[in-house]
């Protein structure tokens, strides 16, 4: 059977179309889903079995949470770059267009336009030196990273008589901060350990905030005493953004009485 | 100089200097463990690969790597795509590299090296160490006594395998990985002469494939006795027919079962292989079997008497032991039989999802019967009965989580290898190398992939958020057990038929299949997110899995409320399910409303024979009926909590239908 015959690239359409309806009947309309078929379809009509990787992994972006666009998005750059067929690399820019459009962010028309170049490109050696130059720009100013305006993320709490402690994975850039639910209604003696690092200078890392205090925390390691009202959250936000060379950390240990 | 000699090595290292430099440009975490390890290894891996002169692959991996890089704090994915994109091209050259003449070694030690380098020193690794160490007098290690253990200072372990690790135990744990290195070198070079001696084409590559593509080399690196077991198993294949081979078999025998007793069945197998092959007619073997009675017989009295039953007694000769494979044989085939297929599918501890290439092995094993059925028959019997008396002697148990998943199956590595090198060139295999391949990646670049619990939820899984989908032993579904196994019967006749564009049909439809959430709405309480559940702890309370604590009677987690400041909120209006159980005055206050939560004990089966006489099941949660409750809930959020003072109540699921 040819792969790259049309009844068969039309099948692969219609089952990446039929992927993305799935996908939105079980969990609602997004457009940044619209890269799950768009992807599917560009790896697809690649015939070397090697790129069934990305394509394994939008299989698991399609089962996943919102994410998982991301990692079509990048599948479709993985094809953008690769695919000698044009009739690939067009869904491929697509899918990474379809991203950028759903996440915008301040280098998205300019990295758009650059993916458009590099798809009209015909020679694979030239595609992947423009890529190679792309990256380097791309990747020291983090342009396709959307603001970071999510929410900070809940920390696991666990309490027992008189005790609670909270655990929250590390926070780094990928991460917009950590919230410290109080245990309950009652007035608590919380201690903090916050570890700041990944930074070459001295200037604060991270900032902690509880009730009406606020205090911002250079690189080390710090011990915070705070006594705390029954109705009061603990915030813990990294301060710093993208930079080449810091790699930013907070790791936050915490524990409370009463 | 040759430019093309240099080619290769010259776009490794530039391979690790791009992994190295987009890493700090990107600022993405662990700059200083992994972000020098992986780039470092590709460093070597261009050393190494010097005088390869076709590069494949490479550019594939770079990009996918920069790709993820790029993304890398837009989703949960990027930083583990990353690393797993990087590990997969690095692995991929290390095939490449081991395909060369003389290439096996240089072509695994990158890969080698980088594993030994980032997984835990844990568990059973530490108790080798403690006891080479003790061979070797250095004493950089303490002991302790552990369960199993006969006596206080005198380990279950026996010192055999230790006495392989103890020239480096002078040198800490780093000389103990190197020395564990040894049995991996020496199972992947026997390998590859096996492969050689069947026929296949590129034996070398097919070998280190097959090493670094087992589950254990990503979850446990280099440490465990399994890879011995590999070996021998490997020289067993390769060992000369007649009476010559008889010393040998014995000699490797009698070392497979003195490395650890788990190998017995293969010790077996190896015994019954020569039986078949070196006498004639069925008296002469039913007479040679007395004979192996009382060597074993023999065995276990010296054990007994000399050895102070470390070799046996201490945990597998003993009258419970011998009860439970009593038990697993007579009492309950019908678990037995279940175990062996969760062997297969499990998530957690199955072979199948840690390394979908062995889904071609039946096809090409049937074409190694064909061709050689001396090879097939020394492969396929020990291999197999090492499998079958592993799980009838363990029962439940077989997978020995929170140990590294998968890592029992690497005794049968020698078979599997073999198997797949007759379809090696196969598209389908090629397919199912990379999906193998990506689940080796991710289980690489997730550390805590490499432990599980036998609690549900497969940490892989977890961190992809496909839970769901997964198959589990402790928490059975029969639709996704069906599924799955339809998906792996459909993969292993595509794989006899040679047919990928059938394989990719089935793959997306068993995916977009999966992908339909069943029970839209349901969340495991325990995988809740803290957005939903405060305070609450599990039951049972979660040790951390790298410790590898013992973790006997693998049990589903629950959700534990036991306190009143705890509670889960889910968000109504829409009709409220819960399955829940609790003890004598276990309440649970749902809004405004108050649910009587106790449950009934379990009655013991009739078929169970208590040891101390009394039929009433201990009082714990999971001896007590699971409640289903169903309740409308107004508009807005609702907490579930227990009321002060109140018996604890342990949450399985909860639902919200609209």
């Amino acid at each position: 059977m040819d792969i790259t015959g049309r009844k068969t690239e039309w099948a692969l359409l219609l089952a990446g179309l039929a992927g993305w309806l799935v996908t939105v009947l079980f969990r609602g309309f997004s457009l940044e889903w619209a890269a799950l078929p768009l992807a599917f379809v560009a790896v697809a009509s690649m015939s070397d079995v090697r790129l069934m990787v990305p394509g394994f992994l939008i299989l698991l972006a399609g089962t996943a949470s919102g994410s998982g666009s991301a990692a079509c998005a990048v599948a479709g750059l993985f094809v953008l770059v690769r695919s000698d067929d044009f009739r690939a690399r067009v869904p491929a820019l697509a899918a990474t267009a379809v991203w950028f459009l759903a996440n915008p962010s301040p280098g998205a028309v300019l990295l758009t336009a650059c993916f458009t170049g590099i798809c009209l490109v015909q020679k694979r050696k030239v595609r992947y030196a423009l890529a190679g130059v792309l990256a380097l720009p791309a990747l020291a100013f983090m342009l396709p990273t959307p603001g970071m305006d999510r929410e900070p993320i809940v920390a696991r709490c666990f309490l027992g008589e008189g005790y609670a402690r909270w655990e929250t994975p590390p926070l780094t850039l990928g991460t917009p901060g950590a919230v410290l639910a109080p245990p309950g209604p009652v007035r608590f003696t919380m201690k903090l350990e916050v570890e700041c690092g990944g930074v070459r200078d001295s200037l604060p890392v991270a900032m902690v905030a509880a009730g009406e205090t606020s205090l911002c925390l250079p690189g080390g390691i710090h011990r915070l005493t705070l006594e705390m009202d029954g109705s009061d959250s603990v915030f813990v936000f990294p301060l710093r953004d993208h930079r080449p060379f810091i790699h930013p950390v907070v790791h936050v240990g915490a524990e409370a009485f009463w | 100089m040759n430019r093309e000699a240099v080619k290769v090595p010259l776009m490794c290292v530039a391979a690790g200097a791009w992994t190295f430099l987009a890493w700090r440009l990107a600022g993405m975490p662990d700059p200083g463990g992994m972000g020098r390890l992986l780039p470092g290894a590709w460093v070597l891996c261009g050393l190494l690969s010097a005088g390869r002169r076709k590069v494949r692959g490479l550019g594939a991996a770079v990009t996918a790597f920069t790709g993820f890089t790029l993304f890398w704090r837009c989703c949960s994915w990027g930083h583990p795509g990353a690393v797993a994109a990087s590990v997969a091209g690095l692995f991929h050259q290390c095939f490449q590299t081991a395909g060369e003449r003389r290439g096996l070694i240089r072509g695994i030690l990158p890969a080698a090296l980088l594993m030994a380098a980032v997984v835990p020193f844990t568990s059973d690794e530490v108790r080798f160490s403690e006891i080479a160490a003790k061979i070797a007098g250095a004493d950089s290690f303490h002991f302790s006594q552990r369960p199993g253990d006969p006596a206080p200072g005198d380990s279950h372990h026996t010192p055999v395998y230790p006495l392989l690790l103890a020239p480096g135990a002078a040198f800490g744990p780093p000389g103990i990985r190197a020395m564990g290195l040894l049995p991996v070198m020496v199972g992947a070079l026997l390998l590859k002469e096996l492969l050689k001696r069947t026929g296949a084409g590129n034996p070398g590559g097919i070998a280190a494939a097959a090493v670094l593509l087992m589950p254990g080399f990503t979850l446990l690196g280099p440490a465990m006795t399994g890879w011995a077991a590999a070996a021998a198993l490997c020289a067993f294949a390769l060992l000369p027919g007649g009476w010559r081979g008889m010393v040998g078999t014995a000699l490797l025998g009698f070392f497979l079962v003195a490395v650890k007793m788990r190998y017995a069945g293969a010790a077996a197998g190896m015994a019954l292989v020569w039986l078949l092959e070196n006498t004639r007619g069925i008296r002469t073997r039913l007479l040679i079997l007395p004979a192996l009675a009382a060597i074993l017989a023999g065995l276990f009295v010296l054990d007994g008497s000399l050895l102070g039953g470390v070799l046996f007694r201490a945990r597998y000769g003993n009258p419970e032991t011998l009860m439970l494979v009593r038990m697993n044989l007579f009492h309950r085939p019908g678990v037995l039989l279940r175990e062996a297929l969760h062997m297969m599918l499990d998530c957690e501890a199955g072979i199948l999802p840690k390394a979908p290439w062995v889904l071609a092995v039946p096809a090409g094993l049937s074409l190694l019967r064909r061709a050689d059925r001396t090879v097939f028959r020394r492969l396929a019997l020990p291999g197999i009965l090492y499998a079958a008396v592993h799980l009838l002697w363990t029962g439940e148990a077989w997978h020995g989580l929170p140990a590294p998943a998968a890592r029992v199956f690497i005794p049968m590595l020698p078979l599997f290898a073999a198997g797949v090198s007759r379809v090696w060139s196969r598209r389908t295999t090629g397919l199912l190398l990379a999906l193998s391949l990506g689940v080796a990646a991710l289980t690489a670049a997730v550390p805590m992939a490499r432990f599980n619990m036998a609690q549900g939820s497969d940490n892989l899984a977890a961190a992809l958020d496909v839970r769901g989908l997964c198959v589990s032993m402790v928490r059975p579904d029969g639709a996704v057990l069906a599924a799955w196994a339809l998906l792996a019967v459909a993969a292993v006749l595509l794989c006899r038929l040679n047919h990928v564009i059938g394989l990719r049909t089935v793959l997306l439809a068993g995916a977009v299949l999966l992908a339909v959430p069943r029970y839209p709405g349901r969340l495991q309480a325990e995988e809740a997110e803290p957005d939903h559940v405060h305070g609450a702890g599990f039951y049972p309370a979660h040790p951390d899995p790298s410790l590898r604590q013992f973790w006997f009677f693998s049990r589903e987690r629950l959700l534990m409320l036991d306190h009143p400041f705890q509670c889960v909120r889910v968000e109504g209006p829409g009709t409220l399910g819960l399955r829940v159980c609790g003890g004598p005055g276990a309440v649970l206050l749902v809004g405004g409303d108050t649910l009587e939560i106790e449950s009934n004990l379990l009655p013991m089966p009739a078929a169970y024979i208590p040891m101390r006489g009394s039929r009433t099941v201990s009082d714990r949660p999971e001896n007590r009926e699971f409640i289903l409750y169903n309740r409308p809930i107004p508009p807005g959020p609702v907490e579930i909590r227990v009321p002060r003072g109140g018996s604890p109540v342990y949450m399985d699921w909860l639902e919200v239908a609209r």
